[in-house]
This record gives structure tokens, sequence and C-alpha cells, in this order.
């Protein structure tokens, strides 16, 4: 488990008055290359960074009151606005043996999966948070026509998991990424402090990472 | 610039990245060589789906008509441009995959966008420019 601490990121980006936490990203290849949504990045790439890990084992107690970072630049890459992926390149190197990246093809709907991210990043919160749950089912996910092998897992995410990671414990591979949730009226609606209550529920999108072979 | 006319959708789209050219192929079999660039630079991910993460997104309609303003500023001999063609023009014959990169990077320095993210339209658009004739695509 304390690997995820070392892949997993928080992508950031340099205002002026310091970084502001957009999702999650996690690092793919040893050279530096780090898959998150490209939601999360958005379109513009300037002053992007990835924040470098803040704890090495997962079972530490992470200090919510420290707000101390260390950004590194980065760049993007490739950027798939169907699929909503994008790869950046940080200027780091990871030593050990990161995960494979596997496919949902691989996993059966019931199979245990974990999910590793930064929920509430976005609100400022920086906590590396592990959930477990399972594949819910299996679905084909349309943009501009073209659909793509998603997966909806049965947990509840919130805003700043985008472009966090599903891990198969039982393959030891990545199999997805996470995108969001299912909401037919995005961008309508009623909002409750800020929260749309139609996100609240345990319908959680992830894209299968094998689309994440043609970027690296 | 150099002769772009004789070079073919396909030659274009060929210098891409496959995911690139796999969704940008399918967009213009189903909705032609323009739209497909607007649903390409539009796109953010499946319909039904509340993203958690980013900025707010922002409206993508102004976006391409900018964009195809800078892509005619670009191939018309705009002065803004001159630097970045010069790139080009010391390629000969053409070198595609040099004119999408160099395209791109100029166009995404100007309005702001990933350089990737544009390669795409730009290969469309300098098919669409190449198919007119530069002459009659710059009148336009």
């Amino acid at each position: 488990m304390n690997i995820f601490t070392q892949i997993v990121v928080v992508i950031g980006k340099i205002t002026p008055s310091g970084v502001s936490m957009l999702g999650t990203g996690f690092i793919i290849t040893n050279d530096g290359k780090i898959a998150t949504s490209k939601h999360v990045v958005g379109s513009d790439p300037s002053n992007l960074v990835i924040l470098a890990p803040h704890i090495r084992d997962i079972n530490a107690y992470q200090d919510t009151s420290d707000t101390s970072c260390q950004p590194v630049q980065t760049t993007v890459l490739e950027m798939d606005p169907i699929k909503d992926l994008c790869v950046l390149k940080a200027d780091i190197t990871f030593s050990g043996q990161l995960p494979q990246i596997g496919s949902f093809d691989e996993v059966n709907v019931g199979d245990k999966v974990g999910i590793f991210g930064y929920p509430h990043c976005v609100a400022g919160r920086r906590v590396l948070t592990f959930q477990e749950t399972e594949i819910g089912a299996k679905v084909l996910l349309e943009s501009n026509s073209i659909k793509s092998k998603h997966a909806v897992i049965n947990t509840q995410a919130r805003p700043g998991q985008s472009g966090g990671l599903i891990f198969s414990p039982r393959l030891s591979k990545i199999i997805g990424v996470l995108i969001g949730a299912y909401a037919p009226t995005q961008g309508g609606g009623i909002s409750l402090g800020g929260i749309n209550p139609q996100e609240l529920h345990q319908t959680t999108h992830c894209i299968s990472a094998e689309y994440l072979n043609d970027m690296i | 610039m150099g002769a772009i006319q004789n070079i073919t959708l396909d030659n274009w789209l060929s210098e891409l990245k496959a995911y690139q050219r796999n969704s940008i192929v399918t967009l213009i079999d189903e909705y032609g060589e323009e739209d497909a660039v607007e649903k390409w630079l539009s796109a953010n991910g499946p319909k039904d789906n509340v993203p958690f993460g980013g900025l707010q997104s922002a409206d993508t309609k102004p976006f391409l008509e900018k964009f195809k303003a800078e892509f005619k500023k670009f191939v018309c001999n705009h002065p803004d441009y001159e630097e970045e063609r010069k790139k080009l023009n010391m390629e000969s014959p053409v070198v595609k995959a040099i004119w999408i990169s160099v395209i791109s990077a100029a166009l995404g320095a100007t309005l702001g966008f990933a350089a990737t993210l544009l390669a795409p339209a730009v290969a469309v658009m300098l098919s669409i420019a190449g198919k007119m004739g530069l002459n009659a695509y710059c009148v336009n």
C-alpha cells in the first residue's frame, strides 16, 4: 500500500495566492509521466504543477493544517478530450516498480477494487485517501458519438478525486481512472450550499486505463 | 508557405498519435471535417458525467472562432506568425509532422491551449485549406 503514497499526486496550478489544487494524478512511467483526467488540467497548460508526496507511510496521520508543499513544474504531453484523459510530464524520476496498466476487460463485475485519490483537494484539503469497493457495472459511455469502456464503481466520490487510480488487488494492476459521477443534468438543477444533490450517490464513473497505453 | 494542396487528409492524419487519429477519423465520418474540428475542441469527456476536479470549463464556441482566426493568420502570412513560418519554409518538401507541431505550438501559445490538444484540429484545417488552395482560403 505504501507505494501509493509515492505515485498518487495532487495536480495543481500556481496562482498569485499559492497553489490551487485541481485534482488527482498518478505516476505511470519511471521517467515521470503522470496520468490524470483532462478536465482536471483544463485546456490551459500554463503554471501546472504536481505536489511531491507528503507522506511515505499510508498509516501516517496526515496533518490537515499543514499547508506547505513542494510543487514540481509539469507540462502537458498528451490530451484526449473525448476520453477525458491527459498525460503530463514532471521533472521527476521514480526508481521503484510501478503497477502495470490494465483494463476493465480483465476484471469482473463484483471484483474488489481500491481507489486512491485526494477527495476535497479542490477545497484546499490534501489527504491521500483509500477507498475500497467493487465494480458495479461495465458501461460504454459516449462522447460526441464515440463510445469508450467505463465502469461504475459502487462508492461515492467527491470533487478532487478525478484523475485518481482504480487498482485491482487481484491483478496488481491499475485498471481505471476516476472521472466523475453520473449526473443527467450537469449544469442545471439545484445547488444546496454549493453541492449538487444529483452528485450524491454511488454511481461513480471510471474509464478503463487501457486507453493510456496509446498516450505514452 | 509551402505547397500543401497535394497532401490528402489521410496523409495529414497519419502524423497524429493513434488515439488522436482514431477519434478524429470517427468524428469526421460522423460530422464532416469542419464540425469534427469543433467536436474535438469542445469535447470534455462523456455526457451525463459530472467531473470531480479542475477549473470551471469555459465556453468553447468563442474559442473555436478564435482558433480558426488564428489558424488563418498563420497560413495566410499574417506578420504575427512570421518567425514560426520561417521554420516551416526551411522545410522543403513539406514535413507534415513538423507543420502540425509548429502550427499547434504557435497557436497554443497565442490561445493559451495545450499544443497537443490542437494538433488534430490543425491537421484537419491544413487539409481543408489545402483542398481549397491557400489563395482561395485566404481571401474567404
